[in-house]
């Protein structure tokens, strides 16, 4: 619109300065990882900024070849428990989140009050008596138990997202599919789900996010290799190693980088709208 | 409308009553008790823990330490957040480069952040080199033994973290005010000042309850970067209160202590919360 | 529905293993049926033999026990591997697994293994946990016959931890080309030709000592509290330990404000950077020169001897004076412990036995790695370098005392207190007024102890 136009001057080139400015400081720390893994160590002590030339892959080959550390098993532990600890938290929570945005009884509003207590609980007090109850069931030290353990943190965000998401749905459809005679379920299945499709985007990137970089949890509850706790127990004694820490840095972070570039828009998108929802 | 089957909500409260509800459960009688984790054998010691809590010097530290980084990190992450969402929200075309560059620090493990600003920051690290390479040598300083400077670095680290963010938070939140609120406030004068102030910030209280919110519950919390970077260190000084807790626990064999200590955490975090909420209630414009 | 969530998460996941080529494991498939079936029946799970870092009974003849160990720049991977593969061709039908303790605290590592029930059979650095009844298994007494008397220990009389090596401690390493430049012709052998040969490094623009911090908070006090300080208590108290823990001596003790006190006049000497260092970052800028000594572990000296990057030649070492003239040193035994949960404890028991002593050759080796020493009553030794050497010959005319933070069994000090007096040294280090410091630390004594 026109009354912006007036504006286009000085201050305006100004900030965009600044903005420029704050975000070359922002990227500088992920400027010098990246082209620090390509290093020796020698030579990042000595120039930490400048490009390397010639690029050599020895701090990569030397992290490969490790034999404490099993980057498939790593990946593939971490993999697991965020691909399964996002599916199974999306659909209980949807489920849940579903009754609790269409129910007005104070009942409903006791549950979701319930669910909420999660969110204030610094997880740490959680392990040991979780610990015992585990080993109970016999879910202690292995994959399927962190998995659920994941989950069971993830309920509380989760619940709050889908209730608020529904909540703000049009209840027709659902009210259309009644008069077909759909039972409960397949309105779920049929109407529901397809509709919160953001909201499900949003969940599933935020609570996959939190348990892909968790490093805690895996450690306390059973010392699963995850890629965080691995790389830090790789790291460990070498610490002054810079070369091979960057690497190490590196393929932690590079799977949730690449996801993050291919799906950026949905990343901030859903992260951030779906907060806003709520 | 059709009553739904309370069955729905099953799968999930199992689930978290089982692994949340009960281990919180479990970890509040714990607080009453004297057990060291290991052995079988344990005493009921009353309310034993929690007044030992109050005499304990090195948890008002750590309680003293947590909150100086909340509050740091909190007030510099929205306030700036805000600011950048706002000259971001002009920017158009660029928007979406910078949103990119600032957000990824968010996307990546707290475990990676810490080695990087550890290279980054140790005495031999990239920024004394930087300082040396530009002739300002005699600035260098230890950015991690040092207590002062310690705590800074992690609220540093915290900032750089977190800020992509609440920014990207603030800008969805001020894309949603209706364009027509601007236009008629600009017809009736106002200026930019007086859009900020009348216009978009009582349209985002909601946005901003939900940042400011997350920005205190995430560094109450504070754990990872002080493990790895610091270990608390030196001597107190960057320890938090969940780093406290970890160590009662497992270093001194002292969980029903440390369990005493996490409950008193978790109502902290909840009685700020509760607060915060009651506070945006009342400034929300419908 | 579902669906493109789904081929969306797929979707990242097939880039990053194609990203890494990441392996197949067969236990994968368990964990993806436990893990749907969860959804519907959370109640009825039932324990599925999971692929887990538990021992597995030997389904057929083999035995397999778990052993957990760390690594270190001396302790590599293949030092491990080595002694497995020896065991395991020396001894058919037993398989030992080794399990890598994570994270930096390795008691913290047994700890949640124990509670989680995964306690690995064999472990090496049992002593924190072995302090609590019931957690290592009683050791045979044939098999503890062979080792020196003075190693074997015992908690309440029950003797639970076998003897593996006794290691020197500290003492100072030092760079021979910045001493000779200096104008330092002989090594420091009292307190004040040590604060000496300090002013004359500084003067010529070299750094005297290096220091640690960052998040290694055990080596801020290491090398001084292990050369000067021990050395002092004990040669003051030859019962210090159990004194202290009798109450008859108390932490605030002269001898022990006086020794931090002259520690504290050192702190002008060392290198600016020092607390932002870790352990290995120190050692490796002591030898790329940017501090003239060095107050490290004895592990150091084989490093320096073995380092492909530095001549051994150009490094020494000598014994740290201490402010009274006090010539003592101390050792720290180190043990191994077989859990109590382990199934197969004739088998563990017999690995043990192999390691430490059964096989001369592997104990050899063993032993040279971290530069450790043989506690078998019929010793065992091997070729050292010349820094390694050198550290042995110092330790000629030196009595050998206890260690206080290390000792073991009923004279120990409570767990958790060995770490609260290192963030204390840290506080002391960096300034902090050594009497107040001290007057906390019997407080704290009391509070841990009381805790069993």
């Amino acid at each position: 619109m026109n009354m912006k136009n007036r504006k286009t001057s000085a201050s305006s080139i100004i900030l965009k300065i600044f903005l420029v400015i704050l975000a070359v400081i922002f990227a500088t720390p992920l400027y010098i990882t990246l082209i620090n893994i390509f290093k020796s160590t020698k030579e990042i002590s000595s120039s930490p900024m400048s490009f390397p030339l010639p690029p050599i892959l020895d701090n990569i080959i030397k992290v490969i070849k490790n034999p404490n550390v099993n980057l498939g098993e790593m990946y593939f532990n971490s993999l697991c428990i965020t691909i399964f600890g996002a599916l199974i938290c999306i659909l209980v929570s949807a489920l849940a989140g579903y009754y609790l945005a269409r129910m007005k009884s104070k009942l409903s509003q006791g549950i979701y009050i319930y669910f909420l207590l999660g969110l204030m609980v610094p997880y740490a007090i959680v392990y040991v008596p979780l610990v015992s109850i585990f080993k109970g069931i016999g879910l202690v030290g292995n994959l399927p138990g962190l998995i659920m353990v994941f989950v069971s943190g993830s309920i509380s965000f989760s619940v709050f997202m889908y209730q608020g998401f529904i909540k703000s749905t049009p209840v027709e459809l659902e009210e259309a599919a009644i008069i077909d005679g759909a039972g409960q379920l397949k309105i779920f299945t049929a109407v529901i789900f397809p509709l919160v499709k953001p909201c499900t985007t949003t969940v599933a990137i935020f609570i996959g996010l939190s348990m892909w970089n968790d490093f805690l949890t895996p450690l306390l509850i059973g010392q699963i290799k995850t890629i965080t706790v691995g790389i830090y127990t790789a790291i460990g004694p070498y610490a002054s190693d810079w070369g091979s820490v960057f690497a190490y840095v590196m393929f932690a972070t590079l799977p949730i980088v690449i996801a993050y570039l291919l799906a950026q828009r949905q990343f901030i998108e859903g992260l951030t709208a779906g907060a806003l929802k709520g | 409308m059709k009553k739904k089957s309370i069955l729905f909500t099953v799968p999930a409260f199992l689930i978290y009553t089982v692994l949340m509800i009960i281990p919180i459960a479990g970890a509040f009688l714990l607080s009453f008790t004297d057990w060291n984790g290991i052995s079988a054998a344990y005493n009921t010691v009353g309310f034993k823990n929690y007044v030992d809590m109050l005499s304990d010097e090195r948890l008002r530290n750590a309680i003293f330490v947590t909150l100086k980084i909340t509050a740091v990190v909190a007030v510099t992450v929205n306030v700036l957040g805000l600011f950048i969402a706002m000259l971001l929200n002009r920017a158009k075309r660029l928007t979406n480069v910078f949103r990119s560059i600032f957000f990824l620090p968010y996307v990546l493990s707290t475990v990676a952040i810490s080695f990087i600003w550890l290279a980054i920051l140790s005495y031999t690290g990239v920024l004394n080199s930087l300082l040396e390479m530009f002739g300002m040598g005699n600035l260098a300083a230890d950015y991690i033994g040092n207590a002062k400077n310690a705590i800074r670095s992690i609220c540093v680290i915290e900032i750089w973290r977190m800020l992509g963010f609440h920014m990207v938070l603030y800008l969805a939140s001020i894309q949603t005010v209706p364009r027509e609120l601007y236009e008629a406030c600009i017809m009736d004068g106002g200026n930019r000042w007086q859009q900020f102030r009348y216009i978009t910030i009582p349209m985002i209280i909601p946005g901003i309850t939900i940042s400011v919110i997350m920005s205190i519950m995430t560094e109450m919390k504070q754990y990872d970067i002080v493990k790895v970077i610091t270990n608390g260190g030196p001597g107190y000084s960057t320890e938090t209160v969940t780093y406290n807790i970890v160590t009662q626990a497992f270093g001194n064999n002292m969980l029903g202590y440390s369990s005493a200590i996490a409950v008193f955490l978790f109502l902290i975090i909840a009685a700020v919360s509760i607060l915060q909420l009651q506070l945006s209630k009342k400034l929300e414009v419908s | 529905m579902k669906k493109k969530l789904v081929s969306m998460l797929l979707c990242m996941a097939m880039a990053a293993t194609m990203i890494t080529g990441c392996g197949d494991k067969k236990a994968g498939d368990d964990a993806a049926d436990t893990a749907d079936q969860s959804v519907q029946s959370t109640q009825t799970e039932t324990a599925k033999p999971q692929e887990t870092a538990a021992k597995e009974e030997s389904s057929g003849d083999d035995i397999t026990l778990t052993w957990a160990v760390f690594e270190t720049d001396n302790y590599t991977a293949e030092v491990w591997q080595h002694i497995i593969d020896a065991f395991e061709s020396d001894n058919p039908g037993i398989k030992i697994e080794k399990v890598l303790m994570t994270g930096d605290s390795r008691p913290q590592f047994l700890k949640t293994m124990l509670s989680a029930g995964n306690m690995p059979d064999i472990n090496i650095d049992p002593v924190d946990l072995a302090s609590t009844e019931g957690v290592y298994a009683e050791v045979p007494e044939e098999l503890l016959a062979k080792y020196e008397d003075s190693s074997v220990v015992s908690f309440d009389g029950k003797k639970t931890l076998v003897p593996a090596y006794k290691a020197y401690r500290t003492q100072v390493y030092y760079n021979k080309a910045q001493f000779a430049d200096a104008g330092i012709t002989e090594t420091p052998k009292t307190w004040d030709e040590f604060t000496a040969v300090c002013d004359k490094l500084q003067a010529k623009g070299y750094t005297p000592l290096m220091g640690v911090g960052a998040s290694d908070l055990w080596a801020t006090a290491f090398g001084y509290w292990t050369g000067v300080v021990n050395s002092e208590l004990y040669s003051a108290y030859p019962n210090f330990n159990r004194d202290i823990l009798d109450g008859k001596l108390s932490w605030t003790d002269k001898v022990l404000s006086d020794t931090l006190k002259s520690w504290q006049s050192l702190t002008k000497y060392y290198h600016k950077g020092s607390m932002s260092f870790s352990n290995t970052q120190a050692t490796s800028e002591f030898m790329s020169g940017s501090a003239a000594m060095f107050m490290d572990g004895a592990w150091s000296a084989p490093t320096i001897d073995n380092s492909t990057e530095y001549s051994a030649d150009d490094f020494g070492t000598f014994m740290m004076p201490t402010p009274s003239g006090a010539k003592t040193y101390c050792t720290m035994p180190q043990y191994w412990g077989v859990a109590e949960t382990c199934k197969n404890k004739e088998a563990a028991f017999k690995f043990c036995e192999y390691v430490l002593g059964g096989n001369p050759d592997i104990y050899k080796y063993y032993l040279q790695a971290d530069g450790t020493f043989s506690v078998t009553k019929t010793p065992v030794t091997y070729d050292m370098g010349p820094v390694q050497t050198e550290f042995i010959k110092n330790l000629e005319g030196y009595e050998l005392v206890p260690e206080a933070m290390k000792l073991v069994g009923d004279d120990a000090f409570p767990t958790g207190f060995e770490d609260y007096t290192l963030k204390s040294l840290q506080n002391i280090f960096t300034g902090a007024d050594v009497d107040k410091e001290l007057s906390t630390w019997d407080a704290e004594m009391q509070r841990l102890g009381a805790q069993k």
